[in-house]
Protein backbone atom coordinates (compact mmCIF):
# COMPACT_ATOMS: atom_id res chain seq x y z
CA UNK A 1 0.00 0.00 0.00
CA UNK A 2 2.81 2.36 0.89
CA UNK A 3 4.50 1.64 -2.43
CA UNK A 4 1.28 2.52 -4.30
CA UNK A 5 0.92 5.74 -2.28
CA UNK A 6 4.51 6.70 -2.99
CA UNK A 7 4.03 5.94 -6.69
CA UNK A 8 0.90 8.09 -7.00
CA UNK A 9 2.49 10.86 -4.94
CA UNK A 10 5.54 10.88 -7.21
CA UNK A 11 3.26 10.87 -10.26
CA UNK A 12 1.33 13.88 -8.94
CA UNK A 13 4.56 15.75 -8.18
CA UNK A 14 5.98 15.02 -11.65
CA UNK A 15 2.79 16.11 -13.44
CA UNK A 16 2.52 19.27 -11.33
CA UNK A 17 6.18 20.14 -11.85
CA UNK A 18 5.97 19.60 -15.60
CA UNK A 19 2.93 21.89 -15.81
CA UNK A 20 4.70 24.49 -13.71
CA UNK A 21 7.82 24.37 -15.88
CA UNK A 22 5.75 24.75 -19.02
CA UNK A 23 3.71 27.66 -17.71
CA UNK A 24 6.50 29.69 -16.19
CA UNK A 25 8.38 30.39 -19.43
CA UNK A 26 9.43 34.07 -19.20
CA UNK A 27 7.95 36.47 -21.77
CA UNK A 28 10.09 37.64 -24.68
CA UNK A 29 11.97 40.81 -23.77
CA UNK A 30 10.62 43.94 -25.50
CA UNK A 31 14.09 44.90 -26.72
CA UNK A 32 13.64 42.44 -29.56
CA UNK A 33 11.49 45.16 -31.13
CA UNK A 34 14.36 47.65 -31.22
CA UNK A 35 15.57 48.66 -34.65
CA UNK A 36 19.21 49.16 -35.41
CA UNK A 37 20.63 52.38 -36.84
CA UNK A 38 20.33 51.20 -40.45
CA UNK A 39 16.69 50.39 -40.19
CA UNK A 40 16.01 53.58 -38.24
CA UNK A 41 17.34 55.44 -41.27
CA UNK A 42 14.66 53.70 -43.32
CA UNK A 43 12.18 54.31 -40.52
CA UNK A 44 12.73 58.06 -40.81
CA UNK A 45 11.35 58.02 -44.32
CA UNK A 46 8.19 56.27 -43.14
CA UNK A 47 7.03 59.50 -41.59
CA UNK A 48 5.76 61.16 -44.69
CA UNK A 49 3.48 63.90 -45.89
CA UNK A 50 1.76 61.57 -48.35
CA UNK A 51 -0.05 58.46 -47.18
CA UNK A 52 0.63 56.59 -50.43
CA UNK A 53 4.35 56.95 -49.66
CA UNK A 54 3.76 55.22 -46.35
CA UNK A 55 2.53 52.06 -48.04
CA UNK A 56 5.49 52.00 -50.44
CA UNK A 57 8.11 52.81 -47.83
CA UNK A 58 6.69 50.36 -45.32
CA UNK A 59 7.50 47.61 -47.81
CA UNK A 60 11.04 48.95 -48.25
CA UNK A 61 11.54 49.00 -44.47
CA UNK A 62 10.33 45.39 -44.25
CA UNK A 63 7.25 46.53 -42.36
CA UNK A 64 3.55 46.36 -43.06
CA UNK A 65 0.50 48.47 -42.29
CA UNK A 66 -1.43 45.35 -41.28
CA UNK A 67 0.41 43.95 -38.29
CA UNK A 68 -0.13 40.26 -37.67
CA UNK A 69 0.18 38.62 -34.24
CA UNK A 70 3.67 38.51 -32.73
CA UNK A 71 4.89 41.39 -34.85
CA UNK A 72 6.47 44.42 -33.26
CA UNK A 73 4.30 47.48 -33.76
CA UNK A 74 4.98 51.21 -33.69
CA UNK A 75 3.04 54.35 -34.54
CA UNK A 76 3.86 56.39 -37.64
CA UNK A 77 2.52 59.85 -38.47
CA UNK A 78 1.49 61.17 -41.85
CA UNK A 79 0.79 64.91 -42.10
CA UNK A 80 -2.06 65.76 -44.46
CA UNK A 81 -2.83 69.48 -44.87
CA UNK A 82 -1.42 70.21 -41.42
CA UNK A 83 -3.40 67.42 -39.76
CA UNK A 84 -1.57 64.44 -38.27
CA UNK A 85 -2.85 60.98 -39.16
CA UNK A 86 -1.46 58.18 -37.05
CA UNK A 87 -0.95 54.69 -38.44
CA UNK A 88 0.32 51.53 -36.84
CA UNK A 89 3.14 49.77 -38.62
CA UNK A 90 4.15 46.21 -37.78
CA UNK A 91 7.29 44.26 -38.57
CA UNK A 92 8.95 40.98 -37.76
CA UNK A 93 11.93 41.33 -35.40
CA UNK B 1 -2.41 11.46 -0.70
CA UNK B 2 -5.79 13.10 -1.25
CA UNK B 3 -4.44 16.29 0.29
CA UNK B 4 -1.41 16.18 -2.01
CA UNK B 5 -3.65 15.62 -5.02
CA UNK B 6 -5.90 18.55 -4.07
CA UNK B 7 -2.92 20.77 -3.43
CA UNK B 8 -1.41 19.95 -6.83
CA UNK B 9 -4.74 20.64 -8.52
CA UNK B 10 -4.87 23.99 -6.75
CA UNK B 11 -1.32 24.78 -7.88
CA UNK B 12 -2.18 23.88 -11.49
CA UNK B 13 -5.34 26.01 -11.36
CA UNK B 14 -3.36 28.95 -9.95
CA UNK B 15 -0.66 28.63 -12.61
CA UNK B 16 -3.32 28.48 -15.28
CA UNK B 17 -4.74 31.73 -13.97
CA UNK B 18 -1.34 33.39 -13.85
CA UNK B 19 -0.60 32.18 -17.39
CA UNK B 20 -3.89 33.56 -18.68
CA UNK B 21 -2.98 37.02 -17.31
CA UNK B 22 -0.79 37.90 -20.31
CA UNK B 23 1.96 40.28 -19.39
CA UNK B 24 1.91 43.03 -22.01
CA UNK B 25 5.15 44.95 -22.16
CA UNK B 26 5.02 47.89 -24.53
CA UNK B 27 8.25 49.37 -25.75
CA UNK B 28 8.35 53.08 -26.54
CA UNK B 29 11.39 54.36 -28.34
CA UNK B 30 12.62 55.51 -31.70
CA UNK B 31 9.27 55.48 -33.47
CA UNK B 32 7.65 57.80 -30.93
CA UNK B 33 10.62 60.15 -31.03
CA UNK B 34 10.50 60.11 -34.81
CA UNK B 35 6.89 61.31 -34.62
CA UNK B 36 8.19 64.45 -32.88
CA UNK B 37 11.05 64.93 -35.33
CA UNK B 38 8.65 64.42 -38.24
CA UNK B 39 6.44 67.16 -36.78
CA UNK B 40 9.46 69.50 -36.82
CA UNK B 41 10.19 68.50 -40.40
CA UNK B 42 6.59 69.22 -41.35
CA UNK B 43 6.80 72.57 -39.57
CA UNK B 44 9.78 73.47 -41.76
CA UNK B 45 7.96 72.31 -44.90
CA UNK B 46 4.65 73.99 -44.17
CA UNK B 47 5.86 77.12 -42.32
CA UNK B 48 3.32 76.31 -39.62
CA UNK B 49 4.33 76.91 -36.02
CA UNK B 50 5.88 73.90 -34.32
CA UNK B 51 3.85 74.73 -31.20
CA UNK B 52 0.61 74.47 -33.18
CA UNK B 53 1.63 71.22 -34.87
CA UNK B 54 2.71 69.63 -31.58
CA UNK B 55 -0.62 70.63 -30.02
CA UNK B 56 -2.49 68.94 -32.90
CA UNK B 57 -0.20 65.94 -32.66
CA UNK B 58 -0.71 65.58 -28.90
CA UNK B 59 -4.45 65.71 -29.39
CA UNK B 60 -4.36 63.07 -32.14
CA UNK B 61 -2.02 60.88 -30.10
CA UNK B 62 -4.33 61.10 -27.11
CA UNK B 63 -7.34 60.09 -29.24
CA UNK B 64 -5.43 57.15 -30.73
CA UNK B 65 -3.83 55.97 -27.50
CA UNK B 66 -0.32 56.75 -28.76
CA UNK B 67 2.32 57.59 -26.18
CA UNK B 68 4.52 60.60 -26.89
CA UNK B 69 7.69 61.42 -24.97
CA UNK B 70 7.08 64.15 -22.35
CA UNK B 71 9.36 66.84 -23.73
CA UNK B 72 9.78 70.54 -24.20
CA UNK B 73 10.99 71.96 -27.47
CA UNK B 74 12.35 75.01 -29.24
CA UNK B 75 13.16 75.73 -32.84
CA UNK B 76 15.19 78.20 -34.84
CA UNK B 77 15.34 79.16 -38.48
CA UNK B 78 17.88 81.40 -40.16
CA UNK B 79 18.36 82.26 -43.81
CA UNK B 80 20.75 84.45 -45.75
CA UNK B 81 21.63 85.48 -49.29
CA UNK B 82 19.51 85.71 -52.42
CA UNK B 83 19.47 84.58 -56.05
CA UNK B 84 23.25 84.65 -56.41
CA UNK B 85 23.89 82.45 -53.39
CA UNK B 86 22.89 81.85 -49.83
CA UNK B 87 21.33 79.24 -47.64
CA UNK B 88 19.30 78.51 -44.56
CA UNK B 89 19.50 76.42 -41.43
CA UNK B 90 16.68 75.00 -39.34
CA UNK B 91 16.88 73.17 -36.06
CA UNK B 92 14.26 71.89 -33.61
CA UNK B 93 15.36 70.50 -30.25
CA UNK B 94 13.22 68.24 -28.07
CA UNK B 95 14.36 67.66 -24.53
CA UNK B 96 13.45 66.60 -21.04
CA UNK B 97 16.19 67.83 -18.73
CA UNK B 98 15.00 65.93 -15.67
CA UNK B 99 15.06 62.63 -17.58
CA UNK B 100 18.17 63.52 -19.57
CA UNK B 101 16.49 63.05 -22.94
CA UNK B 102 17.53 65.08 -25.96
CA UNK B 103 16.81 64.72 -29.64
CA UNK B 104 16.72 67.08 -32.57
CA UNK B 105 15.93 67.52 -36.22
CA UNK B 106 18.18 69.82 -38.21
CA UNK B 107 18.23 70.68 -41.88
CA UNK B 108 20.45 73.04 -43.80
CA UNK B 109 21.31 74.06 -47.30
CA UNK B 110 23.74 76.36 -49.01
CA UNK B 111 23.95 77.26 -52.66
CA UNK B 112 26.16 79.25 -54.97
CA UNK B 113 25.22 80.54 -58.41
CA UNK B 114 27.61 79.06 -60.95
CA UNK B 115 26.15 80.73 -64.02
CA UNK B 116 23.16 81.14 -66.28
CA UNK B 117 22.11 79.70 -69.60
CA UNK B 118 19.21 79.89 -72.05
CA UNK B 119 17.44 76.89 -73.52
CA UNK B 120 16.19 76.55 -77.11
CA UNK B 121 12.93 78.24 -76.15
CA UNK B 122 14.70 81.29 -74.73
CA UNK B 123 14.01 80.38 -71.11
CA UNK B 124 16.59 81.49 -68.57
CA UNK B 125 18.09 78.76 -66.36
CA UNK B 126 20.17 79.63 -63.32
CA UNK B 127 22.75 76.97 -62.45
CA UNK B 128 23.55 76.42 -58.78
CA UNK B 129 25.94 74.28 -56.80
CA UNK B 130 23.85 73.04 -53.89
CA UNK B 131 24.46 71.18 -50.65
CA UNK B 132 21.49 69.91 -48.67
CA UNK B 133 21.27 67.64 -45.63
CA UNK B 134 19.04 66.47 -42.80
CA UNK B 135 20.17 65.36 -39.37
CA UNK B 136 18.08 63.23 -37.04
CA UNK B 137 19.23 62.69 -33.47
CA UNK B 138 17.33 60.26 -31.28
CA UNK B 139 18.16 59.91 -27.58
CA UNK B 140 18.40 56.12 -28.06
CA UNK B 141 21.59 56.59 -30.09
CA UNK B 142 24.81 58.40 -29.33
CA UNK B 143 25.11 59.75 -32.86
CA UNK B 144 22.90 61.52 -35.38
CA UNK B 145 21.65 59.99 -38.61
CA UNK B 146 22.39 62.12 -41.64
CA UNK B 147 20.30 61.94 -44.79
CA UNK B 148 20.87 63.66 -48.11
CA UNK B 149 17.36 64.01 -49.53
CA UNK B 150 17.19 64.37 -53.28
CA UNK B 151 15.63 67.61 -54.54
CA UNK B 152 12.76 66.95 -56.93
CA UNK B 153 12.76 67.63 -60.64
CA UNK B 154 9.84 69.77 -61.77
CA UNK B 155 8.97 71.75 -64.88
CA UNK B 156 11.18 74.60 -63.60
CA UNK B 157 13.97 72.58 -61.96
CA UNK B 158 16.56 70.05 -63.12
CA UNK B 159 18.76 68.37 -60.53
CA UNK B 160 21.97 66.38 -61.07
CA UNK B 161 23.93 64.52 -58.38
CA UNK B 162 27.42 65.94 -57.81
CA UNK B 163 28.49 64.01 -54.71
CA UNK B 164 27.13 62.98 -51.33
CA UNK B 165 24.59 65.66 -50.48
CA UNK B 166 25.84 67.84 -53.34
CA UNK B 167 23.80 68.71 -56.38
CA UNK B 168 23.91 70.81 -59.50
CA UNK B 169 20.49 72.43 -59.73
CA UNK B 170 19.20 74.30 -62.74
CA UNK B 171 16.26 76.54 -62.01
CA UNK B 172 14.16 78.57 -64.42
CA UNK B 173 12.84 81.53 -62.38
CA UNK B 174 10.45 81.97 -60.74
CA UNK B 175 10.98 78.56 -59.20
CA UNK B 176 11.05 76.80 -55.83
CA UNK B 177 13.13 73.66 -55.52
CA UNK B 178 11.57 71.22 -53.04
CA UNK B 179 12.25 67.80 -51.59
CA UNK B 180 9.77 64.96 -51.18
CA UNK B 181 8.50 66.35 -47.87
CA UNK B 182 7.68 69.71 -49.44
CA UNK B 183 10.61 71.57 -47.87
CA UNK B 184 11.61 74.55 -50.02
CA UNK B 185 15.35 74.22 -50.62
CA UNK B 186 15.88 77.19 -52.96
CA UNK B 187 13.41 79.81 -54.07
CA UNK B 188 14.43 82.07 -56.92
CA UNK B 189 12.41 85.08 -57.89
CA UNK B 190 12.01 86.86 -61.19
CA UNK B 191 11.17 85.60 -64.62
Amino acid sequence: MRVAEAFFLALIVIVTASYAAKMLVPPQPPLRCLRDANTVAAWITLHSSRSKDLQLLAVKANATLQPTPHHCVAPVVVWVNGTPRLYTVGWKP
Amino acid sequence: MLAAAMLSLAVIAYLNRVESLKIRVTYHGEAEWMILLAAARHSLASNESLDVLIARLSSAASRNGVWLPPVEWNSSHASWGGNTGGGWAYRADFYNTSLGWRGYFAASTSYVLLGAEYDDHGNLWLVYNLTYLHEYRLPQYSYSITLHPEPLNTTCSRVYAAGEGEWIAKLSPPCTLKDKWGIAIISVEGG
